[in-house]
């Protein structure tokens, strides 16, 4: 399969005063050309470093890594030329007009005038900036500006496509409206590599995910893959409390080949299951047969976070919004 | 060829940003006239005092003053800098392909042309009240005056990069002009100075382009102040360059 990022034992440590932080401590790659690659882990995990290494702004200590195809450490001319980058930041001037700059940034890239403002206008379009692009991009919304962004990383037509975090800060619309344009990106055939703190948008958007967690990655899959390690699915019965014994019913249920475990908590009764989808049907008819009355049924199928706390101990949401 | 074009797009890019800002251009404009409306008239009972010639205090005065302006213009570039380090604009330009000595050169010589222009209106407002250049020295004062402008740009682009802080920034750049300034006796003459400030002034880079500023616009070629601030500020400028150069290819945090 054809890599477009392959990168093998990547190491950095920032010195800073006192003790240096060991921010990636090995950590080997690979991201398949036309896919959403997405880096999920909490802030400080050092998915940032990462990311910046790979885009050439930052040197690693130790490791190897080929980036569109070139070495990155003894062709990173050729590497910026075929990548873009959008940083938490942006990049955008917000003194300057959106045409301004994009045509700027097509220009850097060695574009003549006439072809950075077909591009710019092209880009302009696509991402709906039409009617703002005449306004000095500090007058924009958080929306507005991100796709701003994006355009700027986008005007050389990039075969890679570097985003960090792209949608903090965004409200819930503005980030649903840029999920659909990466997606788009991608079916464009971009390969992009984001990285990301919101477990939702990284089962959202990618195609493959690495878990870093303390600068190492400590799960890589497709979400399906991931999420199929963990336990399965839960299934939460609430009962009727009709005189029969709930620890029959449990067992019964317990004794279901499909039923991993079950346990009994506040009058619930809680099955990890195989496959929760299948399952069900099944468990609706044996209760039924018992003539056992049911108040309530649920199904929960597991999430990134189920990965990561299997993989680190802890939770991924107490992490981030601490 | 690649290098030249992208060298002007980032001198033009930094060109239009002081251009498009009001408050640049007033202060760019109207602060070397502050210093001949306000200063210039005191010195003028100064005339015959020794270190002024009898034929004109402004042929004193003028020289320190634009000396002055090619060290505030070049010191307080970095504060723009830390600016566009936090909106991301300088990690966009280092993804691209370019050149980061384009980059860095670009902004400098943006910093060179605004002293540049401050030093001719200055000079041509300065004309009617006796001011009068020997012309030849003014051209490579104009000289003195740019290397001066990429010297301390360089520094403060080089410290802006490397603290990323308007807040870190100020007390720095505060604390090295004045002294630098004092010593280099841009007000009045160092023939005025006690001893030790004279001892001290020599090894003040800011002194030399002030008295060769004076030297050359008064048609004084021969003296050693105009060869010294060539020997004492080229070195002085590669070393501080290449620092700042540095900093540009090196990451940033």
């Amino acid at each position: 399969m054809d890599n477009i990022i392959f990168a093998e034992g990547l190491r950095k440590t920032y010195q800073t005063k006192g003790n240096p932080v060991e921010a990636v401590k090995g950590v080997d790659l690979q991201v398949r050309r036309g896919e959403i690659f997405g880096f999920l882990g909490p802030n400080g995990a050092g998915k940032t470093t990462i990311l910046r290494i790979l885009s050439t702004l930052l040197l690693p200590d130790a490791g190897k890594s080929k980036v569109t195809g070139f070495d990155l450490l003894k062709d990173a001319k050729n590497v910026r030329r075929r990548i873009g980058y959008v940083s938490q930041a942006g990049g955008s001037d917000r003194d300057v007009t959106a045409i301004e700059d994009l045509i700027l940034q097509g220009r850097l890239y060695g574009l003549n005038h006439a072809d950075a403002t077909k591009q710019a206008k092209i880009l302009i379009e696509t991402l709906d900036l039409a009617c703002i692009a005449g306004r000095k991009s500090g007058t924009y919304s958080g929306g507005q500006k991100r796709r701003l962004d994006i355009a700027l990383g986008m005007m050389h037509q990039p075969e890679l496509l570097f985003l960090d975090e792209p949608t903090t800060g965004l409200d819930p619309q503005n980030r649903a409206r840029l999920w659909d344009e990466v997606i788009r990106l991608r079916d464009q055939g971009i390969s992009i590599f984001l990285t990301t703190h919101y477990m939702d948008e990284a089962d959202h958007l990618s195609d493959q995910i690495a878990i870093m967690d303390q600068g190492r990655i400590v799960a890589q899959g497709s979400p399906g893959e991931l999420k199929k390690q963990v336990a399965g699915d839960t299934v939460i019965l609430g009962l009727e409390q009709n005189g029969y014994s709930m620890d029959l019913v449990m067992q019964l249920l317990g004794q279901q080949a499909y039923v991993k475990e079950a346990s009994l908590e506040l009058g619930r009764l809680r099955l990890y299951v195989e496959n929760g989808e299948t399952a069900l049907p099944d468990i609706l008819r044996l209760l039924d047969k018992g003539e056992i009355g049911l108040r309530s049924i649920s199904l929960s199928q597991p999430s990134l976070n189920d990965v990561f706390l299997r993989q680190t101990g802890r939770s991924l949401t107490e992490e981030t919004f601490a | 060829m690649e290098f030249f074009s992208e060298l002007r797009l980032y001198y033009n890019r930094k060109l239009k940003e002081a251009l498009r800002n009001p408050a640049y251009l007033f202060m760019s404009a109207f602060l070397p006239l502050m210093y001949l409306t306000l200063f210039a008239p005191l010195l003028k009972n100064l005339t015959g005092m020794p270190g002024f010639p009898p034929d004109g205090v402004l042929n004193i005065f003028l020289p320190g003053v634009v000396v002055v302006l090619s060290v505030f213009g070049g010191s307080f570039a970095g504060f723009r800098l830390c600016d566009e380090i936090r909106q991301g604009i300088i990690e966009r330009f280092r993804v691209t392909p370019t050149s980061r000595l384009a980059l860095l050169l670009g902004a400098v010589f943006r910093d060179i042309t605004n002293v540049l222009f401050q030093t001719l209106l200055l000079s041509l407002v300065a004309l009617p009240f006796g001011f009068h250049p020997n012309w030849t020295g003014f051209l490579l004062t104009l000289l003195i005056l740019s290397i001066n402008t990429a010297l301390f740009a360089s520094f403060s682009y080089g410290i802006a990069l490397r603290l990323q802080s308007e807040d870190a920034l100020a007390p720095i750049t505060q604390g090295l002009t004045l002294p630098i300034l004092l010593m280099a006796g841009f007000l009045l003459p160092m023939s005025l100075a006690p001893q030790w400030l004279k001892i001290a002034a020599h090894f003040d880079p800011v002194y030399y382009s002030v008295e060769a500023a004076r030297a050359l616009i008064n048609g004084h070629f021969a003296e050693s102040s105009v060869w010294q601030v060539f020997a004492v500020n080229l070195p002085l400028l590669a070393l501080v360059f290449l620092w700042a150069l540095r900093a540009y290819r090196k990451a940033l945090g």
